[in-house]
This record gives C-alpha cells, structure tokens and sequence, in this order.
C-alpha cells in the first residue's frame, strides 16, 4: 500500500514532468520565430498612429494613464518631440527583430515583453485582445531558451560544439492552457447571449461597420438567405467548439479536427472583419499543440527530447 | 538554463533545483493571479486581488478578460463628439476627436486603434481619459475663437438589419463630463 508521503511525492513528480520534462525544441523555435514577426508587424503598424496614441502631445497624457492605474510606467512617456518618438520606437524595433532571428533569443523575449508593457502602459485604452495574446506569449516563450532551435543562437552553438539546450515543457504548458481559458471563457459568455442561440451573432458581428474589412461582401454575405444560413451554423459551430475546446483538444483523436477548426474560424475573422492582431495570436498559440514525429529532425535527436502531448 | 548541469534533476530538465523551484514558484503565481483575474467580481477572486495578486497584474496587464462578442456581438456604432461654446455661450461647430462615425468602404487593410479607443472610452473607470480629452478640447482653437465650455457627449447609433425588422434603426445620445475652459463651475 502507498502511503501519504508516497502519493505526494508521485504528484510531485507528475508535476514536474508536466511542467519541466523537456520537449522538442523546433515547435519552440518556430513559436519564436512566427511570434517575432507578429511582433514586427504590430510594431510597424503602431507607426502611422503613434504620435496620436504615444507622443509627447498625445490624446491622453501620461497623468491621465497614471490616474487611471497609477503603477503605470512607460519610455514613451519619457520623449519630448516627434523626432525622439520615432527613434524610440526604431529602437524598440530592435529586440524584436532580435527575437525574430533567435540572437541572445531569452534577453530578446524578456525586451520584447518589455515592448508589449511600453504600449500598454502608455495607451492602454487603444489595445485589443490580440496585443493581450502578444504580452502573454511573450511572457511565456520568456521562461525557456527558445533559440534553441531554428536561430542564430543555435547556429553559434553549434560552431562552438556545445549542445543544445534542453527546453522544459513549461512555456507550451503555459500557452495550451491559456488557450483553453481563453476559449472556454468567451464560449461561456457567448453562451449568455441571445443572439449566439437564435443564430444571428456572426451576422450581426459582420453587420457591425466597425468590423468590417470589406464591407461589399459582409453586406452581401448578411444580405442574402443562403450567407445568413451559413453565418447561423457558423454561429452555432463557433459556440459549441469554443465550449468544447478543452475536451476536444485534450483527446487525442479530436485534437486535429479542433485546431483546423479554430484554424478556419480565424481565418475567417481575419477575412472579413479588422480585429488587429487577434487571429493570428490565437492561431499562433496551435503551434504549442504541435509535436513534430520521432526522430523526423536531426536537432531534436541531438537534443535527446521526446515528443509528447 | 544549461544543459549538462551537475546539479540538474533525473531526465536532465531545466536545470539546478532552485532554478527549477523558482520557475515552478514563478508559474504557480502568474495561475493563481489569473484565476483571480478571472474570478473578479466574486469574493474569492476580489479578496486575492485586492490584498495579493493586484500590483502584479496591473504591472504585467494580465487582464484575463475573453469576452469578444459576448454575451452579443454589438448591435450598435459608438462615436465620441465634444461639443463647445464660446464663452458667450454661443456653440461652437462640434469636434470629432477621435475617428468618428465609422463609414466603411472598399477594404480596410489596418485596425483603427483610435475607433478602439472611442469603443473603450465610456466606461465608469475611464473618466481620467475623459477629462484628458476635455482639457485638450479647451487647448484646440476653433477659428482663432476661444472655447469657454466643453463637453463630451457619446454617440450610439442603434443598427438596423433584415433579419431582425424589430429594431429601429435611431440615435442615442449621451451626455458625459462637462468642462468649463475658464477653470468656473460649469
């Protein structure tokens, strides 16, 4: 029979391998990699808007942010003319191109974190959910030595024989079970409304002129029965696989069919409706679900890590 | 992290246990500031956040809050309007300070964060925002012509649809803080 200390220690073990066991660092590296460039490109789309949203003559002074949540902090607050923003924000490219190419990947994730909180203490009001996903990724991706493959840390490594790091679980963990709150908590919300239980939500949320990235065909879409019949399964759909996103995506044999799901209904969002950077972050986090086949790659053999759930 | 640490556990994972212990410990305290996050509103989750998780989820945003389209998609268009005076009293024409009532056409490549920052701008907690925008409203010269009274005023255009006749398509306006330019009493 196990005693007490015998169960504790068994959970503690569990526990450790869920979170420290080390797992195929080129999903990690690809993670790094693609969240680098969604990092980019919000950065550079920050651009046309910045003076209005971050500059020295701002909509919002820094003491309205402060006044709102007073441990604010940001170096935007800090420049002084247009000039000084913009090469304060050409500087803050840089870490995350950085982190892009994977040099001194880790110190490139804690800046790049460190670029996501300058936005969101600086112009916290102008900040959607996908700038959420961002800092979170970032956050997480920041706990494990992501250039551990598919970077320039890597290939400095190797010139210098040392081998690869080996990369704990902890930062996939992490993504698969926000994910898992993220979708389960909209699901449950939705599932309060009227409009996601008489079919009409997708509709309405093409109807919405604010959302809309071609207004043409969202009104064609919406306008016509057959659109609006698929809009009402769609609606339907997207209800019941957001509710059902943690079982779904914890069996093994509906794992695939639940993500290409997600993969379509982002892609379709992303289509049809501006919502920032939104889809692409939450698709991003499907990489975390990702174990390349045994032995399919070289580095991962070198690395002596195994692929698991 | 290194990767043929002495001091690293069975199976070779991260490294020395302290470092192991210090992310463990790390990612045990980013879940508990997010499950109180997520259960704001109910004791539990206001008691964890006021005396323990607040600063950190202030500072690091963690803002667990998925609530896109829900409980309904908006069935509504939102602007924001200040309108002035003179201080005569006599209106000035009324200025849009942010994007204004959003008029789509042809394909939207971007994401208008200053539409964002309309939608986001009515809540109770953003009064700060609010004043920000009225002080600025005083500063901006109509015309040469000084402002003497400023106030914010919130736009909502209820939507009309074919699938749903019940709804009238109207405005709604709604009047938020006013700001009087000379420092008086409005």
């Amino acid at each position: 029979m196990s005693g007490p200390s015998t169960r504790v220690g068994e959970a503690w073990r569990r526990t450790r391998a869920f979170w420290l066991d080390p797992v195929d660092p080129r999903p990690v590296g690809w993670m790094r990699l693609s969240l680098g460039l969604l990092l980019v490109a919000t950065h550079l789309f920050h651009w046309p808007g910045l003076a209005d949203l971050m500059g020295p003559d701002a909509l919002f002074p820094m003491e309205a942010v402060q006044e709102w949540r007073d441990r604010s902090w940001s170096p935007y607050a800090l420049v002084r003319s247009e000039a000084e923003l913009h090469a304060l924000h050409a500087v803050l490219l840089l870490p995350l191109l950085g982190l892009t190419v994977g040099w001194q990947s880790r110190l490139m994730c804690l800046l790049a974190l460190g670029v996501q909180l300058a936005y969101a203490h600086r112009a916290p009001l102008a900040l959607h959910g996908g700038d959420r996903l961002l800092r979170l990724w970032c956050l997480y991706l920041s706990l494990v030595p992501s250039g551990a493959a598919l970077s320039v840390d890597a290939r400095l490594r190797r010139r210098r024989g040392l081998p690869p790091p080996r990369v704990p679980a902890v930062a996939t963990r992490l993504v698969q079970l926000q994910l898992c709150v993220m979708y389960t908590a909209t699901g449950l919300a939705k599932a309060q409304g009227s409009t996601w239980w008489d079919g009409s939500a997708l509709a309405w949320a093409l109807h919405a002129p604010h959302f809309q990235r071609v207004p043409a065909l969202s009104e064609l879409i919406t306008g016509s029965s057959p659109g609006r019949a698929a809009l009402s399964l769609g609606t339907w759909t997207t209800l019941a696989w957001e509710i059902c996103f943690v079982p779904l995506v914890l069996w093994r044999r509906t794992r695939t069919a639940a993500l290409a799901l997600g993969l379509a209904m982002h892609a379709g969002i992303f289509l049809l409706m501006t919502v920032g950077s939104f889809s692409p972050a939450s698709v991003w986090g499907y990489l975390a679900f990702w174990r390349p086949r045994e032995g399919s790659g070289q580095r991962s053999e070198r690395s002596g890590t195994r692929s698991k759930p | 992290m290194q990767p043929h640490d002495a001091a690293a556990g069975p199976r070779g994972a991260p490294g020395p246990r302290w470092r192991e212990a210090a992310l463990l410990a790390f990612v045990a305290w980013h879940l508990l500031s997010s499950a109180a996050r997520l259960a704001a509103g109910t004791p539990p989750g206001d008691l964890l956040r006021d005396h323990l998780t607040r600063p950190y989820e202030e500072w690091i945003r963690n803002n667990q809050s998925w609530e896109m389209f829900s409980p309904n998609p908006p069935r509504t268009a939102r602007w924001v309007e200040i309108h002035r005076q003179d201080p005569a009293g006599h209106p000035l024409p009324v200025w849009l300070p942010l994007s204004g009532e959003v008029v789509p056409s042809g394909v939207i490549w971007g994401y208008d964060r200053l539409h964002k920052v309309e939608r986001s701008l009515t809540g109770r907690s953003k009064a700060p925002f609010r004043q920000a925008l009225l002080e600025r409203a005083c500063r901006v010269p109509h015309d040469g012509a000084e402002v003497g009274l400023v106030g914010l005023v919130v736009v909502t255009r209820h939507l009309q649809a074919a699938w749903a006749p019940e709804r009238e398509e109207r405005l709604e306006t709604e009047r938020f803080e006013v700001l009087s330019c000379s420092g008086r009493e409005p």
